[in-house]
């Protein structure tokens, strides 16, 4: 369905940043639409938070980003869902596009858009996403219960899922991919169910229609899992793909890059929270979208008056 | 199991009920101690009941060939149809506990309210379907994503009575979900023709059912 709609301010993202972003903005008098993304910002999946100012008792994500959306909105900011997939941001206004084909003209963008899952590009991974092939063991890993499923990833996220997932399947086979930075005792004293393959290279999940099994290279020699299921545990990374042409400069690691303002390196377009790498805490995305957002409306009332 | 809610769950539940404005009825389908979570599903109705008195539960601890189960369409249990201003297609068939509670909620504030925050272009695409459609949707309790795709079919069902959305828990149907090859949730399943997996936005929903009944 195709249609335009024009705002003052559009920030992308639904997460503690942009909701804050979009709350201030709508604060100062500027027409905000917020654009969230029909994936859960990653706070929607935290527990708990016991570190936010003025929360004395625990709360969940959930009900935190419930109440911040709650907020942006009787602040006056939009809200929409929908995932923007292309952007010209160096025009005047900015365009953004979404999936349904709408158009968005505004005359500053913030972007909020976190982190997403970093693929591993093992051969077959795309091809049988959802097919046995995982990103989510809060969400699938019940669907593999007893069964026996290998967990591929690095850092944190290995540890956490390797947690998960060791207390609902029969078995699992967990292999680090660089950089290996959890030691091997770590994963281990996790379950008994646990068996850690160590120096293995995954080399392409196997599977027509779904997975049967993962194919591995251990110090050059290939090995066969037979696994029903795959998952995959990385660091997240920035929401690099949206920023693809649009000219806002990144970093090495896909951060977005901006100045002590939340300045990116394009003209009205500004960013904060997890996307940029800064903080990676609820409340310094909070602040600095708060920066974002101040900025942005100086920006906007700049333009207005022609300065 | 017993079944708690947190405060901060009961502060939600208290606040959303506060937008319904016409009775709405649960019929509950169980098989009292005879299947998974019969008795926990029961219990979640009566205590989502408790919030308000608009709110009535129906209960039929009865078998799939009973009259009732028959007038519904209820071909396993637990099941959940939640009718309002209407009697709409909403139906959960496993306990709607997790994330699916919120579903639950909601679905019962649409029902009250026989309206549904939906994108104005989506609305008019769901209004216009005129055939039959059945939205399977499978989740688990654990899956943060999965209410967004079991809220779009139950917001469709809310538009259109010829929809017949089903929130089905995936661990408590085996069969179902081996049957479909649910390996990921949320999955959808169209009229036994059209499935994709994942949240997707309201107007990918509706173009996927268009799909199904082309």
């Amino acid at each position: 369905m195709f249609g335009f709609e024009k705002h003052q301010l559009i920030v992308i993202g639904g997460g503690p940043a942009g909701l804050t972003a979009g709350m201030y903005a709508a604060s100062l008098k500027i027409d905000t639409l917020i654009i969230e993304g029909t994936a859960k910002p990653r706070l929607a999946l935290a527990e708990i938070i016991n570190n936010y100012p003025g929360f004395t008792e625990p709360i969940s994500g959930v009900e935190l980003l419930g109440k911040m959306r709650e907020h942006a909105l009787k602040m006056g900011a939009k809200i929409v869902k929908s995932d923007v997939i292309s952007t010209q941001l160096s025009s005047n206004p900015k365009m953004l596009t979404t999936r349904e084909n709408k158009i968005y003209s505004a005359d500053a963008v913030i972007i909020a858009t976190g982190l997403q899952q970093q693929s591993l590009r093992i051969k077959n991974e795309q091809k049988l996403t959802g097919r046995g092939v995982s990103y989510c063991a809060v969400c699938d890993g019940p669907l593999f219960a007893g069964k026996t499923v290998a967990l591929v990833g690095s850092g944190e996220a290995l540890l956490e899922e390797a947690e998960r997932l060791s207390g609902i399947v029969g078995k699992l086979y967990v292999i680090q991919v660089p950089p290996e930075t959890v030691e091997s005792e770590r994963i281990m004293s996790i379950s008994g169910k646990i068996e850690l393959v160590e120096k293995a290279i995954p080399v392409e999940i196997l599977g027509d229609e779904y997975v049967t099994g993962l194919k591995i290279s251990v110090n050059g020699t290939e090995e066969l899992l037979e696994v029903g299921g795959v998952f995959i545990a990385t660091e997240k990374i920035p929401t690099a793909k949206l920023l693809e042409n649009s000219g806002v400069k990144t970093d090495a690691r896909g951060c977005i890059i901006v100045d002590k303002d939340q300045r990116t390196s394009v003209e009205g377009v500004y960013a904060a929270g997890d996307c940029t790498c800064r903080g990676l805490q609820v409340v310094t995305a909070a602040g600095d979208a708060a920066v974002a957002a101040i900025n942005a409306s100086v920006y906007i009332r700049r333009k207005v008056r022609g300065v | 199991m017993v079944v708690e809610l947190p405060p901060d769950v009961a502060r939600y539940i208290k606040d959303t009920f506060s937008k319904l404005i016409n009775p709405v009825t649960l019929y509950v389908f169980t098989t009292k101690n005879h299947c998974l979570y019969c008795n926990e599903t029961l219990e979640i109705a009566r205590i989502i009941a408790e919030f308000s008195h608009l709110i009535k539960i129906e209960e039929c601890e009865c078998t799939t060939d009973s009259h009732m189960a028959k007038e519904f369409n209820i071909d396993k249990h637990p099941a959940i149809v939640v009718h309002g201003r209407e009697k709409y297609g909403i139906r959960f068939f496993g306990i709607p506990s997790g994330y699916e509670l919120g579903s639950l909620v909601e679905a019962i504030v649409d029902a009250s309210r026989g309206e549904t925050e939906i994108p104005p272009d989506v609305k008019e695409l769901v209004r216009s379907i005129d055939k039959k459609v059945h939205i399977q949707v499978f989740v688990t309790p654990t899956c943060p994503y999965c209410p967004i795709a079991v809220r779009a079919a139950h917001k469709f069902a809310i538009l259109n009575r010829n929809i017949l959305g089903d929130m089905i828990e995936a661990i408590e149907f085996p069969d179902l979900s081996q049957k479909y090859m649910v390996m990921a949730v949320p999955k959808i399943v169209i009229n036994e023709k059209v499935t994709f997996e994942g949240a997707v936005p309201e107007m990918f929903f509706a173009q996927k059912i268009i799909e199904a009944i082309e």
